[in-house]
């Protein structure tokens, strides 16, 4: 297993669409290992293939505190419903930043498992949130995309100087 | 996705807070999301500020600058964990030093870092009649007016009681009991449940239907002080958020009320509150000014409720920020205010009618000082004696303390209005 690094955002490669996965095999199981390592490392609660410049359809989620009920998502298709809820969200991409979003209360989601076996699942809270967030990254679409331009631009600012400063 | 840092957004909270006299951690809890354990490091910090900003303090080589003052609070931050949650000392500097990451201070790191290891090397201070955990002002009064100020101060540092009050128009305390899921107690009225751990308000069965509502036990005496006469008048001329208006209503469901706030916001709120426990039609809302009779259609009242604007200081426990926004200019400024709302009313009270004078206040300057001024002035009010089974008796009035851990501080006092000398034939 490995960490990875992490792209931050305003990174052009956070915007790019991923790919399905073609296959299941030992490559993308080797992938899913490392992308929950670097997870668990960051850490974050949540990680998709593109933040790590993989552009494949693949998430890794763990919302637990005991970090000890890890989901894998190969090519995920989602349906939502429910009321629209805001909470402030956070990405290993944008760090450091934490603004209120909007999503749907419920999602149900239909992926193959890191042995490639069909499932579906339905999550509500913030695992739901979770899955939305993480579905976004394989769009090449961020948090940030959903606030205002100017709250947006500040953020890219502050973040391209601070990854001036540790460059 | 990341979880947010709660550390890091407790700090940054704090920092504002401090900064900021119009943000209170209520504006927060509305308007932030806050997670439980933010919200215990802003209630908990705020409660001990005094003595963590001192252990701080006496480690850092030179204060931090102003923009720097998230880094400060979460230091603050830190030592609450290291001192009342009892977090072993290697995770809270672990988690500090995240932290800091969080805020985007890097630079920080070893400092945070230094300071945290020497704190939890170090013992937490213990407040003193020197160093107490309040502001200068607060301490000075407190000691000047209580044998036992120490004490006081020392109990406003600790978590509040909470407790409910049955809306006896929708059931009994017998009826609610059963259907709450929680340990609790009747405390000095049947009406008032004493809860043995806090339940979050969400969480209480019946609570949008109006069968229960949340209220210290110490501001439940209004209803029981003020003498409402079988189908009488009252007015509540500071009602909002309106749970002293409403237990009067639950105590006398002949009576009618007439309510005043000035603050349209607030009015809104005890509105809402009003249609939950089902007592909109109960009684005449104006938003108005009660230093002023412009809403006022002339008709005397039975009664008058006065809960007036103070300092909080009685709800330290609750509301923390008081002690870092609230000044001794403030004092003044309210005790005018109190005098000047008791003068304007009075004539709105019929002769033999009372007026209940009450704050949440530990301060005689807003509580004593307040009736005494009044009664230099005012020859038909008479004092009727109070008499409580907890806190003091007072030269005037009765003082809720709270050293008894299950009230805030609150005072009372009553006046009569004297009937007019018969002089007929």
């Amino acid at each position: 297993m490995a960490i990875l690094p992490i792209l931050e955002f305003p990174d052009p490669r956070l915007r790019t669409r991923a790919k399905p996965v073609q296959k299941v095999d030992g490559r993308i199981s080797k992938l899913v290992d490392d992308m929950l390592e670097t997870m668990y490392e960051a850490p974050g609660i949540g990680l998709a293939a593109t933040q790590v410049n993989v552009h494949e359809r693949v998430i890794v989620i763990d919302v637990t505190e005991s970090k000890d009920a890890p989901h894998v998502f190969i090519n995920p298709s989602l349906s939502l419903s429910g009321n629209i809820l805001e909470t402030e969200e956070g990405c290993l991409s944008v760090p450091g930043f934490y603004e209120p979003v909007t999503r749907h209360e419920f999602v149900r989601v239909d992926a193959l498992d890191a042995s490639g076996n069909a499932f579906s699942l339905e999550a509500e809270g913030l695992l739901s949130i979770c899955i939305q967030h993480e579905c976004d990254h394989l769009e090449g679409k961020l948090f940030v995309d959903y606030l205002s331009g100017l709250k947006r631009t500040r953020i890219k600012k502050k973040l391209v100087k601070l990854q001036k400063q540790s460059a | 996705m990341s979880a947010r840092n709660e550390r890091a957004r407790a700090a940054q909270f704090l920092a504002q807070i401090a900064k900021s006299p119009n943000r209170t951690i209520d504006w927060y809890l509305s308007n932030k999301h806050l997670t439980a354990f933010e919200s215990e490091l802003l209630h908990g910090v705020l409660r001990h500020y005094f003595m963590l900003s001192q252990r701080v303090n006496v480690l850092l080589e030179k204060p931090l600058r102003e923009k720097d003052l998230d880094v400060f609070h979460l230091m603050l931050v830190g030592a609450y964990q290291l001192d009342k949650l009892r977090i072993p000392a290697h995770a809270a500097v672990d988690e500090s030093v995240q932290a800091v990451m969080s805020l985007r201070k890097p630079w920080a790191k070893g400092l945070i870092n230094a300071v945290m290891r020497k704190l939890a090397n170090r013992e937490p201070i213990v407040a003193t009649e020197q160093s107490f955990e309040a502001p200068q002002w607060l301490g000075e009064s407190v000691f000047e007016q209580f044998s036992n100020g120490l004490e006081i101060l020392n109990s406003l540092t600790q978590r509040p009681p909470m407790c409910l009050r049955v809306n006896s128009m929708k059931g009994t305390p017998e009826q609610y009991t059963a259907k709450l899921d929680a340990d609790c107690q009747p405390l000095w009225h049947p009406e008032t449940l004493l809860l043995h751990a806090p339940v979050p308000q969400l969480h209480l069965p019946g609570y949008a239907e109006g069968l229960v509502s949340v209220q210290d036990a110490a501001g439940q005496w209004a209803a029981h002080l003020l003498d409402v006469p079988l189908g009488g008048t009252f007015l509540d001329a500071c009602a909002a958020p309106g749970g002293k208006l409403f237990h009067v209503l639950e105590q006398h469901p002949s009576a009618r009320a007439t309510a005043v706030e000035i603050s349209e916001r607030r009015a809104t709120v005890l509105d809402e509150q009003a249609l939950r426990l089902g007592h909109n039609q109960r009684f005449t809302l104006h938003i108005g000014d009660a230093t002023s009779q412009s809403w006022w259609d002339g008709a005397l009242f039975d009664a008058i409720l006065l809960d007036a604007p103070c300092t909080g200081t009685g709800t330290l426990r609750r509301n923390p920020d008081i002690k870092l926004h609230r000044s001794h200019e403030d004092i003044a400024q309210l005790t005018s205010l109190q005098s000047q709302l008791l003068a304007n009313l009075w004539p709105m009270l019929k002769a033999g009618g009372s007026l209940l004078y009450c704050t949440c206040s530990i301060l005689r300057q807003e509580n004593d000082d307040i009736i005494e001024l009044f009664l230099k002035d005012a020859d038909d009010a008479q004092l009727v004696p109070l008499h409580l089974p907890t806190g003091q008796p007072t030269r005037h009035g009765w003082q809720l303390l709270p050293t008894d851990l299950r009230t805030d501080g609150f005072y009372y006092a009553k006046l009569v209005k004297a009937q007019p000398e018969n002089h007929g034939p």
